[in-house]
């Protein structure tokens, strides 16, 4: 049940102004001469729905001079949607729509969609009737519906070609004016189920465009692998653990035996202290060994000494000898020779060389007699003797302490040997290759691990990306095969509602079209009369309008057409149609409203002074003068 | 016991370097083999007898003014002392060589003469008082290599100046002499 019916249009501005008459609801015309503002009048209205007809458009050549000249200049139109009231207004040269609401609240939305602006007065109003603004895929770009696309089939404009039906775009643009729109536009107003289709449309383009990334990642991810592991064939995440739960085992076991192999034993206790004896031993034997050989060489200056005293000493038995001799053969001096002037003397016994009493056994003469020198000369050679004893047992002494320091050297290798022994003993018990080898064996198997865990890590990543891949397919399995169900049920629907349209219209051009036999829909939601051959010129206009009407009676017959039921015709005849004809068509009005709450909808006709049949006399809401406009100049105010 | 311990007493103090005998012997071959055995060929100035002798008796000086002579100028300290220690000697034996060789003259082993030109007591050897065959020992051996050295390295041992030989034995060996 969607209705929107314009209450009132009102134009405020420095130099004009206009109010409107209220618009009831049912039918509204405003009567008028050509030229008198009867076009301004309804495109003010769409002005405000966000319509942006050329009229009021700045750069346009068909601009409102009036309008342009004004300032501060906007439109307003209370516009009931359902049952509530809203002022909307729009300010001329402005693209932003005022929404007042009753109670106060107010809105400004752009008329525009842009990067910015992602709410516009479309998407306000299309929820208020209840019409999702779905996302039309139109080839490689997508638009939302927008309730100018709408209006299309309300607003039965003042057309050129009224062969279109369907009001002119506002630009004529691939997008905008395609026929894939136009039969969109047609389902969405008349249809429920396309209109979900179509909101299900964009949830399939999402998972579509979804998947087709998740594909592309996927394949990707393979190439990439394949580059790494330069394998056709994936490994499979069960092999690749499998695998690696094997080799770390392996690694494990490996691990165990290199400790086994490679560790250094601690030396048992015994050996240790073993060796540290051996060492406190040698530290001994080596200061002995020191200390002999201080005392080697203290003997050595000894020796040397004696040595040296025994020369001087047989030097000085030489000398003796060559004294005793010297003596013996030259007789120089004698035991009785004066010292003094070494004169003979001829000595008293008793008394001294000098003359005075001595006791002649303690007479101790300067000059030695013969017997006196072998005296000393034997005590000297006895004095070489014993110092030749000395130098003996200092020599035996020091060939007993080189001993000693020889035994000690010998001592100190034998424990030295022994250390090295005992430390190569326990060094013997590491096989050294072995543990290499273990070693490298272990390097390896960690190198392998790593890779394989590489693998794994990237399989997993793989597999990941291709659950993803297979959700998206799910996903959009699942939205295609709804899209595809809601699209078979839209299409019955769609049938059926053509079905209806076609009777309604059916009927309604028979009645007002001579020699139509038959009016009915072709695929596009075009209509044919008499199966195309009719070429009667004077019958497009009821075309145009019984089609607008046939719309508008299916909404009101039916609570799920989303046509909302508001019709606004601008001066429906053209050159070519009679006026009886035009009267009969606008008498159809009467034949597609139903009796009872026939008043749920609003249609405001524009139209020439009394171009309307008489009894709607009394919808007359205004009558537009001659040689005057819509706009009203305002009267200059006295300052 | 009172003998016994005089000729202990007697052995201890005898100082083999102080002995006259000592002294007669090796200024005797020293007199030989410098060929001093006539007026014309005597030793002047008798005091170098003091001073060489130590080096006729030990051939271990001889060795080192030798090797001094020869190596030019190398001091070997220890050398040096010895040497200085020889001089000493000399100085202090000078008064017993001086009445050594009265003694001697009084013998009629050698003779002394001054010479009034130099200011020195010139010494020469009385051969023929020696006994026979005095020499002809082979005890004197080292003594009569010592002196031959000697002879050897200064040629004018017999005029040469007292104070020249002085300095080339000590002097240039390098050890100071100072005049007494």
């Amino acid at each position: 049940m969607a209705r929107l019916a314009v209450r009132k249009l009102k134009y405020s501005g420095d130099l004009y102004e206009y109010e409107s008459p209220t618009l009831n609801d049912g039918l509204n015309i405003i009567e008028g001469p050509n030229g008198s503002g009867k076009s301004t009048f309804a495109e003010l209205i769409y002005f405000c729905l966000s319509g942006n007809p050329d009229m009021l458009h700045a750069e346009k050549s068909h601009k409102h001079k009036e309008i342009f000249s004004d300032h501060n200049n906007y439109v307003e139109i209370l516009l009931q949607i359902e049952n509530e009231l809203y002022v909307i207004s729009r300010f001329v040269r402005s693209n932003d729509i005022t929404i007042r609401a009753q109670d106060g609240s107010m809105e400004i939305l752009p008329v525009f969609r842009s990067k910015n602006n992602h709410r516009i007065f479309s998407d306000w109003l299309l929820e208020r009737i209840s019409i999702e603004a779905v996302e039309l895929a139109l080839g490689a770009t997508s638009w939302k519906l927008n309730i100018r696309d709408l209006m299309r089939l309300q607003y039965h404009d003042q057309a050129p070609n009224p062969m279109q039906i369907y009001k002119e775009p506002e630009s004529s643009g691939f997008i905008e004016d395609s026929k894939t729109m136009r039969k969109a536009i047609f389902e969405v107003l008349l249809g429920k189920s396309f209109h979900e289709y179509y909101g299900l449309l964009g949830q399939l383009r999402d998972a579509e465009s979804q998947r087709s990334k998740a594909k592309g990642a996927v394949e990707l991810y393979r190439n990439m692998l394949e580059e790494i592991h330069k394998k056709t064939q994936d490994a499979n995440l069960i092999s690749l653990k499998a695998e690696l739960d094997e080799r770390t085992d392996q690694l494990n076991r490996l691990e165990i035996h290199y400790n086994a192999i490679a560790s250094v034993p601690t030396m048992p206790q015994q050996m240790f202290s073993k060796v540290e004896q051996l060492k406190a031993e040698m530290l001994e034997v080596q200061l002995t060994s020191t200390e002999k050989e201080r005392e080697e060489s203290a003997v050595l200056d000894e020796i040397e000494k004696l040595k040296r005293v025994q020369t001087d000493l047989m030097v000085e038995c030489t000398q003796i000898k060559k004294m005793v001799y010297t003596h013996e053969k030259l007789s120089l001096f004698s035991a009785d020779t004066c010292p003094y002037c070494l004169r003979e003397v001829q000595r008293t016994r008793g008394k001294c060389v000098c003359g005075s009493d001595v006791d002649e056994t303690q007479y101790e003469r300067f000059f030695y007699s013969s017997a006196e020198y072998v005296d000393i000369l034997k005590s000297k050679q006895k004095s070489v003797e014993t110092v030749e004893k000395a130098i003996v047992s200092a020599e035996t002494e020091l060939k007993a302490i080189q001993n000693s320091i020889i035994q000690s050297e010998t001592r100190a290798n034998e424990i030295k040997d022994a250390i090295t022994k005992r430390i190569n003993e326990s060094d013997r018990t590491v096989d050294i290759a072995r543990a290499k080898e273990v070693a490298n064996k272990i390097a390896q198997l960690r190198g392998e691990i790593t890779k394989i865990e590489q693998q794994l890590a990237l399989e997993n990543k793989r597999q990941d990306l291709e659950d993803k891949l297979q959700a998206a397919d799910t996903s959009q399995n699942t939205l295609m095969k709804r899209a595809q169900k809601l699209f078979a049920d839209a299409n019955l629907e769609m049938d059926a509602r053509i079905k209806d349209f076609n009777e309604i219209y059916n009927a309604l051009m028979k009645k007002c079209v001579k020699d139509c036999r038959r009016a009915y829909l072709d695929p596009d939601y075009m209509p044919v009369i008499n199966d195309g051959e009719y070429r009667e010129a004077s019958a497009a206009v009821p075309r145009r309008l019984l089609y607008f009407f046939t719309l508008l009676r299916m909404s009101l017959l039916n609570q799920s057409v989303k046509f909302p039921r508001f019709l606004l015709v601008d001066t429906p005849e053209t050159s070519g149609i009679d006026k009886d004809k035009l009267l009969k068509t606008l008498e159809c009005l009467e034949d597609i409203i139903p009796e009872k709450d026939g008043n749920q909808y609003q249609m405001i006709l524009l139209t020439g002074i009394g171009k309307y049949p008489e009894k709607y006399r009394q919808y007359v809401r205004q009558t537009l003068a001659e040689d005057s406009m819509l706009l009203i100049k305002r009267e200059e105010k006295p300052l | 016991m009172k003998k016994e311990t005089s000729e202990f007493k007697k052995r201890l103090m005898f100082l083999k370097g102080e002995d006259l005998y000592y002294l007669a012997y090796n200024s005797l071959v020293m007199l030989k083999e410098f060929e001093c055995d006539t007026i014309e060929t005597a030793l002047l100035d008798y005091t170098k007898i003091a001073f060489l002798l130590e080096f006729v008796a030990d051939n271990r000086l001889v060795d080192i003014v030798v090797a001094g002579d020869k190596s030019e100028g190398k001091h070997v300290t220890h050398n040096c002392r010895r040497l200085q220690a020889a001089y000493t000697q000399g100085l202090m034996r000078k008064h017993i060589i001086y009445r050594l060789m009265f003694a001697l003259e009084r013998k009629g082993l050698v003779s002394l003469q001054m010479n009034n030109n130099k200011g020195v007591v010139a010494v020469w050897m009385n051969n023929n008082k020696l006994p026979q065959g005095y020499f002809e020992t082979e005890l004197y051996e080292s003594e009569v290599q010592n002196a031959k050295v000697i002879k050897k390295i200064h040629p004018r041992i017999r005029t040469m100046n007292l104070d020249t030989l002085l300095t080339r034995l000590y002097t240039d060996n390098g050890v100071q002499v100072w005049r007494v």
